[in-house]
């Protein structure tokens, strides 16, 4: 294969020097797996379903509007709109959590008991309002449609948000939650954080799902009479849900592990002493006080093992659908 | 095109999209709001001591502060200190004091007395004997064995004339100061050109001259500037591996799925193999000095958490030179490494630099690890400058993400706590999502992934 010695010699160098990038994680997970006490596993596995549960709600929050952004830039933006959408969903994708954490609450936190129940019943009645303005405008104008079809419909849901929680703070008055949420700190607040860099995640990996199906089946389906929007339900939806249901399941074990937003909203912390532990906020919580070589630590060790296990069953359907691709 | 309420796509797709869009408006808005309110002279009391200025968070909350507004005497000071070590017993960005030109967060207020010193750092002791000589008992009892007094003992006591002073501690450096020397005024009944200048006074001292903030941002550079390097070499010289010379087979195949599955593994597992491996069993067996969380094992740790993204992200880009480059390089005589050197890696430079980005970016966002692998409240030793080597990396280190950690754990703080709290969240936000902004547009210089 190689014409001299040369190459070979960059091929064993090049080998060596990227050998720990290579062997990292069998290194990880054996250092972890021989330090670790089987007696843990069991606490591993009780912490398993809080996190599990955080984990799910931010995926459920993030999901529908990951995906639909996804599919929004994806098939209804050209030229510079899309590249725009495309990069900051990119940019918004690396929000740190621990910021995601400051803004639930301190910025978020005093207005969640007043807001909380208006924009539930935004979120409710935004499809109805929606219908109704479809049914007022029922054609947009094409090219309006094609570069900013988003904008407008933005600044409305901004003024039906602004124009609910004000109508409902004047008759009911501050304070009243019209509709009863979970408090900001709980499971579904840490969810909620969560989803808040979530989603941008999804949808920017769902974006490069929806970018490689063939141009052709779209221009097929546009040419047999179908429109944009028949096109996405009925051709790209069905292309890309695999592998945007394999990018989910990934995203479900990376977030099982969010540590700092959980930490704060309900782990053990200052405004949430009560609430209980997941697998990282014990290890946050635990580890740096337990001694080296200690039973605590080897047990908390097995939280890290869980945590890494359940990333490297996540991502085994999708390497084996590409070994067989 | 037509918007038809028989179509729930078109009402999910634009409604994501509305929400996502107003989502990040509201982040930026909020973000910026917190800042310039924190630093607005309407949320803060402003004294003065010795001619230079000392801003003090108004105790609004404790009701400290109408008590302050009304009395117009020096020792006005004693409240606010008390009140403000009593109510948050970490202090950490309540108090700022700017002296001989440098600027003071109080992480601890401390008063001293003649020959102890004496914290005031918890709850207060409300129910203490009214006699002078039970309060010295006290007082020796508070100084021995670091307990509290309460604000209407530590009046008391000064009342009784003891001399007092203030003691304020940062990063080991202290500043004492007699209570008699503090005058109030009041930034809020003043003019708004006046209430301008102190606001634009607080925004400077909050963006440049704290030293918390300074160290903060010190380690966050150094740490992913240290995790980028360590981890750019071995990840670029990986990928060329696997994308250049591997033979197409099972341990390329194994190679490249290790690459990927770590890629997903959560941060917080890397900070656990960082602590009970890096600090616990490797440092021990290179140096027991080095056994301890430092700038050193934490920026390791992030090298192990950026390698499998600048890997992945490398590879790709590699892959991403079309075939027909190389196939032409190898024709003409070239050998692969020549091909490599003159063909694939200039094709893929932007790649390359894309992939390096995005692991900066991994490194400098995630602060989970680093809270068990070196990153510290306030480290006490600079990072940078003193003695050869010029750069200490055997110590603890203070990092943006942890300092907006600890300001939440301070719960609640009042306005200039969120303002220099957010201050530091929109660096890294910005930081993070300018870097991350910027790595993709290399990595898809037609906006299309």
């Amino acid at each position: 294969m190689f014409r001299g010695r040369n190459d070979r010699t960059a091929s064993v160098l090049f080998f060596l020097v990227g050998l720990p990038a290579t062997l990292a994680i069998p290194t990880i997970a054996i250092t972890l797996l021989l330090r670790a006490h089987p007696s843990g596993l069991p606490l591993a596995l009780a912490l398993l379903f809080p996190s599990l549960s955080i984990a799910a709600t931010a995926l459920l929050l993030a999901t529908p509007i990951g995906i639909g952004t996804a599919l929004f830039a994806s098939e209804f933006l050209r030229g510079r709109p899309r590249r725009i959408v495309t990069l900051l969903l990119e940019g918004l994708g690396a929000l740190p959590p621990v910021c995601a954490a400051w803004i639930a609450t301190l910025l978020l936190g005093p207005w969640w008991n007043i807001l909380s129940g208006p924009a539930a019943l935004f979120a409710i009645a935004s499809p109805v309002l929606l219908a109704l303005l479809a049914a007022v405008f029922p054609r947009v104008p094409p090219r309006t449609a094609d570069h900013l079809f988003g904008l407008p419909l933005a600044l409305v849901c901004a003024l039906l948000l602004a124009a609910t929680a004000y109508i409902s703070l004047r008759l009911i008055g501050p304070g009243t939650v019209l509709l009863s949420l979970p408090s900001l700190y709980s499971p579904f607040g840490a969810g909620l954080a969560i989803a808040s860099f979530l989603a941008p995640k999804v949808a920017a990996r769902s974006l490069v799902h929806l970018a490689r199906i063939p141009a052709h089946l779209r221009e097929a389906s546009l040419t047999c009479g179908a429109t944009r929007w028949e096109t996405a339900r009925r051709v790209v939806i069905p292309q890309a849900i695999l592998p945007i249901g394999f990018t989910l399941l990934e995203l479900l074990a990376w977030a099982c592990g969010e540590t700092m937003v959980v930490l704060v909203l309900c782990g053990s912390s200052a405004h949430a002493p009560w609430a209980g532990a997941t697998l990282s906020s014990a290890l946050v919580l635990g580890l740096p006080d337990s001694t080296a070589g200690s039973p605590i630590e080897s047990q908390l060790l097995w939280s890290a093992l869980v945590l890494l296990l359940l990333a490297v069953a996540a991502q085994i359907p999708a390497a084996l659908q590409e070994r067989q691709a | 095109m037509r918007l038809r309420p028989s179509e729930p796509l078109a009402m999910w797709v634009t409604g994501a999209f509305a929400m996502l869009f107003l989502a990040s408006l509201a982040l930026i808005a909020s973000l910026t709001w917190s800042v310039l309110r924190g630093a607005w002279p309407g949320a803060i009391e402003i004294a003065q001591i010795d001619g230079q200025s000392t801003c003090i968070e108004r105790l609004g909350r404790s009701g400290e502060g109408e008590w302050i507004r009304k009395s117009g005497h020096p020792d006005a000071w004693v409240v606010p200190a008390a009140a403000l070590a009593s109510s948050r017993p970490a202090l950490g960005h309540e108090a700022i004091l700017l002296h001989d030109g440098r600027w003071f967060c109080t992480p601890r207020l401390e008063l001293v007395e003649p020959d102890r010193i004496l914290p005031i750092s918890s709850r207060s002791l409300a129910l203490w004997s009214e006699s002078f000589g039970q309060d010295m008992t006290r007082l020796r009892q508070a100084a021995q064995f670091g307990d509290t007094l309460s604000i209407p003992e530590f009046q008391r006591l000064h009342g009784l004339g003891m001399r007092i002073r203030v003691r304020l501690l940062q990063q080991g450096t202290r500043v004492e100061l007699p209570i008699e020397d503090i005058r109030l005024i009041r930034p809020k009944d003043s003019g708004l050109r006046e209430k301008f200048g102190y606001f634009l006074l607080i925004l400077r001292l909050q963006i440049s001259s704290s030293p918390g903030s300074f160290a903060s941002i010190t380690g966050t550079v150094l740490a992913t500037v240290l995790a980028t390097v360590l981890a750019s070499p071995l990840a670029v010289a990986a990928a060329i591996w696997l994308s250049e010379f591997s033979r197409p087979g099972k341990l390329s195949w194994l190679f490249r799925q290790s690459v990927q599955l770590l890629a997903g593994v959560p941060p917080i597992v890397f900070g656990a193999f960082g602590l009970a491996i890096l600090v616990r069993q490797v440092a021990p067996a290179i140096d027991p000095h080095l056994a301890v969380p430092s700038l050193l094992w934490a920026s390791l740790t992030l090298t192990f958490l950026a390698l499998p993204t600048v890997t992945r992200q490398a590879h790709l880009a590699l892959l991403q030179v079309p075939s027909h480059l190389r196939e032409a390089s190898l024709c003409s005589g070239a050998t692969r490494l020549q091909t490599l050197r003159h063909v694939v890696l200039p094709a893929a430079r932007k790649g390359l630099w894309a992939a390096i980005l995005m692991g900066a970016v991994q490194a400098l966002a995630e602060t989970a690890p680093l809270l068990l692998t070196g990153a510290v409240q306030l480290s006490g030793k600079p990072l940078l400058g003193g003695a050869a080597p010029w750069l200490h990396l055997g110590g603890g280190f203070e990092h943006l993400g942890t300092r907006i950690y600890h300001g939440i754990e301070q719960f609640p703080p009042g306005p200039l706590g969120i303002g220099a709290g957010s201050l530091s969240c929109l660096v890294l936000a910005v930081l993070s999502i300018s870097l991350r902004t910027w790595a993709a547009s290399l990595r898809h210089p037609g906006g299309t992934p």
